[in-house]
């Protein structure tokens, strides 16, 4: 899976990667009992088969949360998460990786309303493939973070309109 | 005690997920109604054969929280606990579910078998009391027709 690096990182609202970054890691904390580690940004690439979540904040801001989970860590953080084990090709494992992408977009806004934003939820969509390539668009920033949990590594693009304004 | 609860979901997993999670509670014996959305929950709302019920917020048709406003809405309804299992964690949504729209409680996914039965515990002492003031009822009825 090929990865395009951040083009204005240095512009990303600090409180909206805070909060979205707190939220990855306290959603996997509560799944795994144990935060998820953090990595650099460039190792831990995750090529092959994997699934993606996808869903959006809008309202006080305009910001997409993109959650890929490589095969092996897609099928142990569902089964955690679920509770039960769920099949990595058949309809539920997008139920569930929708499941997680809302849990971490619900948090994400939890932390941003305590900041004055208010945002909602999109619906979730679950994409699943192989080596599949993120595209940055040019009136975006976007921002890439790698982390390692229990069972696999995982990573999170954040990408946020240029200059958020409050709408709320 | 036996619990007749209606568990309403889009993802079939996520209610298989909350039944799972409640079976594995100690809290009580529970027999399930399943439903897609808001609009499936109120077809099959029967306030005489439910004792509780859960539902997600976000969903397709009739989202949970126009479910909670529309079984508040029904007379006879009150004595059965609405409690939203979502990861909607703003408070503002918090404060909409329970002040405005009258569910009892609020989980916040993703939730451990601990916290959903230190959630409950006082909803279910509720559901109990009132299936025993239910079958002291039913029974001075069947003294009263002897």
């Amino acid at each position: 899976m090929e990865t395009v690096e951040c083009r204005n990182k240095s512009e990303m609202p600090c409180a909206l990667m805070d909060c979205i970054t707190e939220a990855v890691t306290s959603t996997f904390a509560s799944i795994y009992g144990r935060e998820p580690l953090e990595k650099d940004g460039s190792s831990g690439a995750s090529d092959g088969d994997s699934v993606l979540g996808i869903i959006s904040l809008v309202g006080g801001l305009q910001c997409s949360i993109v959650l890929g989970l490589p095969r092996e860590t897609a099928k142990a953080v569902t089964a955690k998460f679920a509770g039960f084990e769920i099949d990595y090709d058949g309809p539920d494992m997008g139920d569930v990786v929708g499941e997680l992408a809302n849990v971490v977009a619900g948090d994400a806004a939890g932390r941003l309303e305590s900041h004055g934003i208010k945002a909602d939820l999109s619906l979730p969509t679950v994409a699943r493939g192989s080596d599949v390539e993120m595209i940055q668009q040019d009136k975006t920033m976007s921002r890439l973070v790698h982390y390692e949990c229990t069972d696999g590594g995982f990573w999170v693009r954040i990408s946020a309109e240029a200059r958020p304004t409050a709408r709320n | 005690m036996k619990i007749r609860a209606m568990v309403v979901d889009d993802s079939r997993v996520m209610r298989n997920m909350v039944m799972q999670s409640l079976r594995k509670t100690r809290l009580a014996e529970f027999e399930f109604v399943e439903a897609e959305d808001g609009a499936d929950a109120l077809n099959k709302f029967n306030p005489n054969e439910l004792d509780i019920v859960f539902a997600d917020w976000n969903m397709p048709n009739m989202n949970g929280i126009d479910l909670v406003r529309k079984v508040r809405a029904m007379a006879n309804t009150d004595h059965i606990p609405i409690v939203m299992v979502t990861s909607e964690k703003a408070m503002g949504k918090v404060e909409t579910a329970l002040d405005e729209a009258g569910a009892n409680e609020y989980i916040c996914k993703p939730f451990t078998v601990e916290q959903l039965e230190r959630k409950l515990t006082d909803l279910f002492s509720q559901i109990a009391q009132n299936q025993q003031k239910a079958s002291g009822f039913f029974s001075k009825l069947v003294k009263t027709d002897a």
